[in-house]
């Protein structure tokens, strides 16, 4: 069941009004059984691992607030539980790393090793809830969390239903008021939610999966589709990645607002970030402040990172030795975070090892571009500057970008070459009709093409506001009501007619949704 | 009322939301001939067709309702699409009887011949065919009823797009025409009483289909021709089924003969027209486009001895002189400039024909 399906709202709708149905002391738990009967409808077959995660991390949990008495107990429970769950996270969703890598160096060596891969079934979502809990495992050690002594609001946690399907990543301490205080029924809540559901639907149906059909064209054949188009197509793929997952974002959140549960925001405006580290600040921010809280400070505090701190030091002076061990733990993190995104060399380095280069990069040169900046009297706060800054971030994540498209790691080369060349007239026709599912009239690609960029510019601007700060749920529903209207039935009138769904449409699944 | 507002904006919203999206479902529907056909047919008015035809090609290019009326005053229409199943039949009916109260309902046997699939020429149920019917069809528990019992039984689909065809069609809606918004208000009419035009001419070749064997049908086709009679008896329509003249081969002609002993065990007529060419005054080299199916000069034949027919075995009333019926004249001078350009389009593509060779 994908959440842009017609089951979904089906699934949605009662359930909602079930929910505000129930008294409100026992709401949550009318929330454990949606989430309980939305888990079994997708992954029944391997509802186990769930139990299994759930009941690893409620003793954990348990045993580390109840019984242990030193900090090396607590040490020792925490890591065995953790890794407990990553193994089962590992085992389903990356045990074929080993054959492959076997496989791998075998050819190199002229072996044909030959190592069968193994066909695991991952329940929904485990990626995101193996997260969750070992945030909540290293909340209650550090103290930050008490251990929840009912196993069902913890087995609530980890499988609140919204967050199943792409995240956001949640944690225990921010979600415990959110999910288990009764919540009345709040108008405010439905409306906005609602809205900002239909919102994630135009960007999810509409724009991501419209675009979506360019960038699979293009990447088909880059020696086909390359110069201009192939920049063009990875620009597309930027707005379709973002429009994919804010979108799904948009109506995870949207959905859960309904019963009046706020999630955390996973984007912020990502594309007018002045830099990469704000980028990242932006984009997939629940995985970013997790890696942050759960893996870099831990790693920054450990006694080895401090060591290493000292060291360096007194090897090259204050500054590098300061920036020393931020930027090995760094690469810890960004190796994890490349993984997780893909469990092949190429996502490893586009994913992780490219961003923690930039990162590094920016780190070190930070001081010659202050520098620079002052020597040549730029205004580093006008619109123009800021745009600069928007424009190379944009384009250095494209680089990113481009490097997870090309089929393997070995073609980055020759994409990247192929940005150099220009593309035949019969490769632009073909580019150009890639914009229709149907043959087109005139009148067709007009509007067509009117919806498309009229919604781009509505989501540049939702973004904008964003930027600077607005609520942009809030402020739509201060609108007059005809206003609202005429929003809302534009944005569903163009998600029914342009929409990427129904038999012969070929909807593209959630990136992010295969974690 | 602070307290009831918010239900309020649900319910306008819930409103105005069916109202677009009934909209939008009309304006996503593909225009073609069977669309009109099947839609065309709630723009009859109410109560006035004697005879209704039902069936596939084989009955909305072989039977003209103008010609009929013309000529014998058979006030009539014909009502099915592009290779219909036999399966529909029952769907149609029902909804025939909906608004109409015929005399005479005739059923194009031919559909029971072509749907198993190990048959010469078939067309078996797929996809393609219930929808061409189904797409005009108005949404009603007929409607459902049919898609529920058929699709995912019959055919291997799954259901929700038949029941919403905005799921299928939603990329169309940019293009509609002014048929869409047509059917969308209910004033759709076909123009020529359900029959469709075709500009092409091929001289094909009469098989010699003379034999008294039978094979019968599958088990499923013969339910279904069962069930649609048992339907008929409970429904007290007389009803006839015919075989239109086409190139019939002998093994075609083994099948009708099975099923034309079921049907006259049950009390209803059976007509197998390739047996009355020469009466009908058919000529192969001149009145068929391909094997199937007959130009209009065939059509207007087979309609002219099919009514005359009708009139003597069946006493189908002659309406010309019925003021209730002026509005079946009111289609004749386009019926005539139409039935004229066609004519026109044949003789020449049997010029050029000539001239080629």
């Amino acid at each position: 069941m994908t959440i842009t399906s017609i089951n979904f709202f089906v699934f949605l709708i009662p359930s909602t009004i079930l929910f505000y149905l129930c008294p409100k002391k026992v709401r949550w738990v009318s929330l454990l059984v949606f989430s309980a009967v939305f888990f079994l409808l997708n992954s029944w077959r391997v509802f186990y691992y769930f139990l299994f995660g759930t009941v690893i991390a409620y003793f954990g949990a348990r045993l580390m607030g109840e019984k242990c008495r030193t900090d090396r107990q607590k040490r020792i429970v925490v890591t065995a539980s953790i890794a407990l769950l990553v193994g089962v996270l590992f085992l389903l969703k990356y045990i074929n790393v080993i054959p492959n890598t076997l496989n791998a160096f075998g050819n190199l060596f002229r072996l044909n090793l030959h190592i069968g891969s193994v066909d695991l079934i991952a329940p929904i979502g485990i990626s995101y809830y193996t997260l969750s809990l070992w945030g909540y495992l290293v909340d209650v050690y550090r103290t930050t969390a008490q251990a929840e002594k009912n196993y069902l609001k913890l087995a609530l946690f980890a499988c609140y239903y919204p967050c199943l399907v792409s995240g956001p990543i949640i944690r225990y301490p921010e979600m415990k008021s959110e999910l288990f205080e009764p919540r009345p029924l709040r108008w405010e809540n439905v409306f906005q939610g609602f809205h900002r559901i239909v919102f994630g639907l135009l960007k999810k149906i509409f724009l991501a999966d419209t675009l979506a059909a360019h960038v699979q064209l293009v990447f088909s054949d880059t020696e086909k589709f390359s110069g201009p188009l192939l920049f063009l197509g990875v620009a597309m793929y930027a707005v379709q990645i973002y429009c994919d997952f804010s979108g799904c974002m948009d109506i995870v959140l949207g959905a859960s607002r309904l019963y009046g549960v706020k999630l955390p925001e996973n984007f912020e405006s990502p594309f007018f970030s002045r830099n990469l580290s704000e980028f990242w600040r932006r984009w997939h921010i629940t995985l970013g402040l997790w890696g942050k809280d759960y893996i870099l400070y831990p790693l920054l505090k450990s006694a080895r990172f401090q060591k290493l701190g000292s060291w360096g030091k007194k090897r090259f002076g204050k500054k590098v030795g300061k920036k020393l061990p931020l930027i090995l733990a760094i690469w810890v993190l960004w190796a994890i975070i490349g993984f997780w995104h893909g469990a092949t060399l190429k996502y490893f380095v586009a994913a992780g090892m490219l961003p923690w280069v930039y990162f590094s990069l920016s780190e070190i040169c930070s001081d010659c571009f202050k520098k620079a900046s002052e020597k040549l009297r730029l205004k580093t706060d006008t619109f123009s500057f800021h745009l600069f800054q928007s424009v190379r971030t944009i384009l250095l994540m494209l680089i990113i970008w481009l490097i997870t498209l090309a089929p393997t790691l070995r073609d980055c080369g020759k994409v990247f070459s192929n940005l150099f060349s220009f593309p035949s007239m019969d490769a632009i026709k073909e580019f150009c009709g890639a914009f229709a599912f149907v043959k087109l009239t005139r009148r067709h690609a007009f509007i067509k093409l009117f919806c498309l960029v009229a919604s781009l510019l509505g989501v540049t601007a939702v973004d904008r506001l964003k930027y600077r700060g607005v609520c942009v749920g809030e402020r739509f529903d201060r609108q007059s009501a005809w206003f609202r209207y005429l929003v809302l039935f534009a944005m569903i009138i163009a998600i029914i007619c342009f929409g990427v769904y129904g038999p012969g449409f070929h909807p593209g699944e959630f990136i992010y949704g295969g974690f | 009322m602070e307290k009831f507002k918010p239900f309020l904006r649900i319910i306008v919203f819930a409103l105005v939301f069916v109202l677009v999206f009934v909209c939008l479902s009309y304006l996503a529907k593909p225009i073609f001939t069977d669309i009109k056909i099947i839609n065309g047919f709630y723009g009859e008015q109410e109560d006035s067709l004697d005879v209704v035809y039902i069936g596939g090609s084989a009955a909305f290019v072989y039977y003209a309702p103008l010609t009929a009326w013309d000529e014998y005053g058979i006030a009539s229409y014909v009502y099915g699409a592009n290779t219909i199943q036999p399966e529909l039949y029952k769907t149609l009916i029902r909804e025939v009887l909906k608004t109409q109260h015929p005399q005479l309902i005739i059923l194009d046997a031919r559909a029971f011949q072509y749907r198993d699939k190990d048959s010469e020429n078939a067309q078996p149920p797929a996809e393609v065919p219930y929808r061409n019917t189904l797409n005009g069809l108005r949404l009603s528990m007929n409607k459902i009823q049919f898609i529920r019992d058929n699709v995912g039984t019959q055919i291997d689909d799954k259901k929700l797009s038949y029941y919403l065809d905005i799921l299928k069609y939603h990329q169309n809606i940019p293009d509609f025409k002014e048929e869409n918004i047509q059917m969308l208000l209910g004033s759709y009419q076909h123009p020529y009483s359900g029959f469709h035009f075709v500009r092409k001419q091929a001289p094909i070749e009469q098989y010699d289909f003379s034999t008294t064997e039978k094979t019968p049908v599958s088990g499923d086709t013969e339910a279904i021709l069962e069930d649609l009679l048992s339907y008929l008896d409970s429904t007290g329509v007389d009803c006839l089924f015919v075989v239109s003249p086409y190139a019939e081969k002998e093994s075609h002609k083994k099948v009708f003969n099975y099923i034309s002993a079921l049907i006259q065990g049950r009390g209803y007529g059976f007509l197998d027209f390739n047996e009355y060419t020469d009466e009908i005054g058919l000529n192969y080299a001149w009145d068929f486009y391909n094997e199937d199916h007959v130009t209009v000069f065939g059509a207007e034949k087979y309609t002219r001895y099919l009514a005359a027919f009708l009139q003597n075995r069946y006493d189908i009333p002659n309406r010309r002189n019925d003021p209730n019926y002026a509005f079946l004249n009111d289609r004749l001078p386009g019926w005539d400039h139409e039935l004229l350009e066609t004519k026109d389009a044949i003789i020449k593509i049997v010029e050029e024909q000539a001239n080629a060779q």
